[in-house]
């Protein structure tokens, strides 16, 4: 399988592309060379742009979108969300019909209901609230999901938070109720990648992706019904008492 | 009032501006220079043009400062293309609103299209409790993407937004249509609910679809008929 990598040098990178290397022929772009050891094959794109992102996809039979930008107005509107339109236009083009998207929980549980509730899970209405980073990913999910309405292809949206590293937990700091280990996350990608599309309930699926926090804040359990995401108990110190 | 009418080069804007200058001060603007027409100067209140990209500037903060309220008509600009009119109606609504919390402008009345639920089945009749159907046409997606980010900006309480779905406007001058897909609603139809929407007591998040009923039944406007075409 072909695999398009949009935002590939980022923050996850450096744990989804060695992870998904072997088994796949990786197409890896950002607007920089990736820093992580990587020999294979890397474009300089800009998902922003739209005829960029079109030549990319071209020959691949899945995007994985990992750019993300947080704070500049501009910028942000910008990568997550024209990003995202153009995405599933070069999809709607070349006949790509697997795509995994991925945000902030904020796109969909923002503040409306992060403050108030629990239990929560990725299949409520999304309320991410007026914060750029979560409003702008929210915007790219919704054109995600609008493509999904029209054309025959399959979104899956992977949401994550806290991304904690098993060896530097300090267990002294509160622990964010979503997070999971890099190693940990970068895990669902392949199960994305390989699960058969008339396995996935529909053709929007959204989860979330964090290990077993007993805060009872947000489930994981769809992530494991149906794509087979096993969480780690590696960052488990994080909440323990000493 | 003090009116902020946006996408100033349009028809819908200009038809508004006009109406609306008979009861209030107007000022219009657009992300690109325009001549207004000159019936504009003819009307009781002042109207004033001021050219601004709605940027994440002080600029726009000082677009909206001292306005009652704010007319955000977001219509492209013919020359815009498909990534524009996303562009436009997401980060420019998403700035325009910023700066209206910034300055406390308590009101913004949002135009939308009833394209957005044209896809439900014409058995049914579709109200605004309907959830919206928008397809990739970069038109509707963009309009469903602007009241998306208005809808958090009154989900905050930052802003009161009023949404009209409009269908197919049809100006004074107008030949006589063909019907088309979305209900046909008179230009004054549409001017004479802003006003409406105006004087009313603000809603926190509220949503109007204004058309006529008689020439497609599938979209009821008994909402509209009961607050605010009046």
């Amino acid at each position: 399988m072909k695999v398009l990598i949009l935002g590939g040098a980022g923050m996850l990178g450096p744990y989804v592309v060695p992870l998904l290397a072997p088994h796949y022929q990786l197409r890896v772009t950002d607007i920089t060379a990736p820093t992580f050891d990587f020999d294979g094959e890397f474009w300089e794109v800009d998902v922003s742009q739209p005829e960029q992102v079109l030549a990319a996809a071209e020959g691949m039979d899945a995007i994985i979108n990992l750019s993300v930008l947080r704070h500049h107005r501009q910028l942000a509107f910008d990568v997550n969300t024209l990003g995202c339109y153009n995405m599933m236009q070069a999809a709607v083009t070349h006949g790509i019909r697997r795509i995994i998207n991925t945000g902030p929980h904020f796109t969909v549980t923002g503040a409306s209901y992060e403050l108030f509730d629990f239990d929560l899970s990725p299949d409520i209405p999304p309320q991410p609230g007026t914060i750029l980073y979560a409003l702008t990913k929210s915007l790219g999910q919704e054109i995600c999901r609008v493509f999904t309405t029209q054309y025959d292809l399959f979104v899956q949206t992977y949401l994550f938070c806290s991304f904690r590293d098993p060896e530097d937990l300090h267990p002294e700091r509160d622990a964010h109720p979503f997070s999971v280990s890099w190693q940990n996350s970068a895990e669902i990608f392949r199960l994305g990648l390989e699960i058969e599309p008339a396995k996935l309930p529909s053709r929007c699926e959204i989860f979330y992706v964090l290990a077993n926090a007993p805060h009872g804040q947000f489930r994981n359990d769809k992530a494991q019904h149906i794509l087979g995401f096993q969480p780690r108990d590696d960052i488990a110190a994080a909440w323990l008492s000493p | 009032m003090k009116l902020l009418i946006t996408s100033a080069a349009s028809p819908l804007a200009q038809f508004l501006g006009q109406q609306l200058a008979a009861n209030h001060t107007v000022r219009f603007s657009e992300r690109a220079p325009v001549d207004l027409p000159p019936v504009l100067a003819e009307t009781p209140f002042a109207v004033e043009f001021a050219h601004s990209p709605l940027g994440h500037d002080m600029g726009t903060n000082l677009l909206v400062r001292n306005m009652d309220a704010i007319i955000h008509v977001a219509e492209p600009l013919v020359t815009d293309n498909e990534y524009n009119k996303i562009d436009i109606l997401t980060r420019c609504t998403y700035n325009l609103l910023t700066a209206a919390a910034e300055e406390g402008i308590s009101r913004l009345l949002l135009i939308s299209t009833l394209g957005l639920m044209a896809d439900y089945d014409p058995a049914y009749r579709v109200s605004e409790r309907w959830r919206p159907r928008p397809n990739t046409d970069p038109y509707v997606l963009s309009k469903h993407l602007a009241e998306f980010t208005a809808r958090e900006f009154a989900r905050e309480q930052k802003v009161n937004v009023t949404v009209l779905r409009l269908g197919q406007v049809v100006y004074p001058d107008a030949d006589a249509a063909t019907p088309g897909a979305l209900p046909p609603v008179a230009a004054a139809m549409a001017a004479q609910a802003v006003e409406n929407v105006l004087v009313a007591p603000a809603e926190r998040w509220a949503i109007y679809h204004i058309g006529n009923e008689s020439t497609h039944p599938h979209f009821t406007m008994s909402k509209a008929k009961a607050k605010v075409l009046v």
